[in-house]
């Protein structure tokens, strides 16, 4: 079989121009370059503010995050050390201020009620079923935990590998895995279920 | 979630099972990547669940936010002038934070650090004061403590950077390292408050103090 896809090939990959030395900005903006800084915090807002929409499901907390993790990047810009992407940084501190944001809300959010339901492992073969099962899909990734999501956003969307997956959620990677194996699994329950209310 | 976390060393059925979503983004490299791509020549199931993961990536694919940056990052613009020097803490804080967060061992070795330090200082300043008896050919000037300031630099301040911190605020060292890395440095008479500030306000500095408190020699 054919490999699947080469790295150009993750779905945030391509639409984005090459950044600039992103090492180099954010050195800048350790010596407190606010020209740096604001540059840095254009070319991350939108990735992020997709992020946290995908990881919270909590608009009204997403600009809030994500002007914490700018400030804390603004702060504690001396602290990279170059070893790790600036993106990957950048992430795991996103991803941490999520989490406390999320630990002083409830982070429950109740699943939509949805009418239509499609079979669960059978593909979408028509336009219509694809958005149909686009749309429970959207609505089991709410089921699941932040940690779960952020897994699932950072390995099909931002395209990480499994390592800096790791790397932005501080944990290790068989961590990673087991989040991504749970999350599979009940994603595929979820839209099981809503399958069989539909029959 | 379960706390679980599983072990999926075994089976090539369990790896690939495991590995697929990475093998989707294709950030899978190597062995991993050669094992994974056999597996799925001769696995019904994982060629199933691979085109289902398909499905799952092409879902999560929807455009980033197109919002305007404009309108977050000008409130953010306004958060950092309100604060004190401009968002950045001041060293104090950090420290205070710093110490706040260190492990409880980690405290009493800087404790006992500055109860070397302390001691260190005290037979300094004894040593530096005048006799009790004066030889006739004895200066009025009584001798001058050898140092004015105890400093720790950060541990990953290299030599070069040290040594200019040094230059910029006039001081030299006189005394250290001591075990827990700390210095003595002795500064021009009239400079040691603009030297103290000058290395409370650089970066690698963890800690500068007079070694006098009323900060005379």
């Amino acid at each position: 079989m054919p490999r699947a896809d080469s790295r150009d090939a993750r779905p945030d990959a391509g639409r984005r121009p090459a950044p600039p030395d992103e090492a180099a900005l954010v050195a800048r903006v350790a010596a407190a370059d606010r020209a740096a800084f604001e540059a840095l915090y254009r070319a991350y807002y939108p990735r992020l503010r997709r992020f946290l929409e995908r990881m919270t499901r909590r608009l009204p907390l997403v600009e809030e995050v994500l002007n914490d993790t700018m400030m804390v990047v603004w702060r504690r810009a001396h602290t990279y050390d170059r070893v790790s992407k600036v993106s990957t940084w950048i992430f795991a501190i996103a991803y941490r201020q999520a989490l406390k944001a999320l630990s002083r809300v409830d982070d429950a959010v109740p699943p939509a009620d949805g009418d239509e339901a499609v079979p669960a492992h059978a593909q979408p073969e028509s336009v219509l079923q694809r958005e149909q099962w686009r749309a429970h899909l959207g609505q089991a990734l709410g089921a699941l935990s932040a940690e779960q999501r952020a897994v699932i956003e950072l390995t099909y969307y931002n395209g990480y590998a499994c390592r800096e997956v790791a790397e932005i959620m501080g944990c290790p990677v068989d961590t990673v895995k087991t989040r991504m194996f749970y999350a599979r699994r009940k994603l595929k329950t979820l839209l099981a279920l809503n399958a069989e209310d539909a029959i | 979630m379960s706390g679980r976390v599983l072990r999926f060393e075994g089976a090539a059925h369990l790896e690939a099972e495991r590995l697929l979503p990475w093998y989707v983004n294709g950030t899978l490299e190597g062995e991993e990547l050669a094992r994974i791509e056999q597996h799925l020549t001769e696995c019904a199931r994982c060629q199933r669940e691979l085109t289902w993961q398909r499905e799952l990536q092409a879902a999560c694919a929807g455009a980033e936010a197109a919002a305007d940056a404009g309108p977050a990052l000008q409130r953010l613009r306004e958060r950092l002038d309100a604060e004190p020097g401009g968002g950045r803490r001041p060293l104090f804080g950090e420290l205070r934070r710093g110490w706040k967060g260190s492990r409880p061992w980690l405290r009493w070795a800087v404790a006992a650090q500055f109860a070397a330090v302390a001691a260190l200082a005290g037979a300094l300043a004894f040593q530096g004061r005048p006799a009790l008896y004066r030889t006739l050919g004895a200066a009025d000037k009584p001798p001058r403590a050898a140092g004015d300031l105890v400093v720790v630099f950060d541990p990953g301040l290299d030599e070069a950077a040290m040594r200019r911190l040094l230059r910029a605020s006039g001081a030299r060292i006189v005394d250290g390292p001591t075990e827990t890395g700390a210095y003595v440095l002795d500064v021009p008479d009239g400079h040691e408050t603009g030297a103290l500030e000058a290395l409370r306000a650089a970066r690698g500095v963890v800690l500068v103090e007079r070694l006098n408190a009323d900060g005379g020699k």
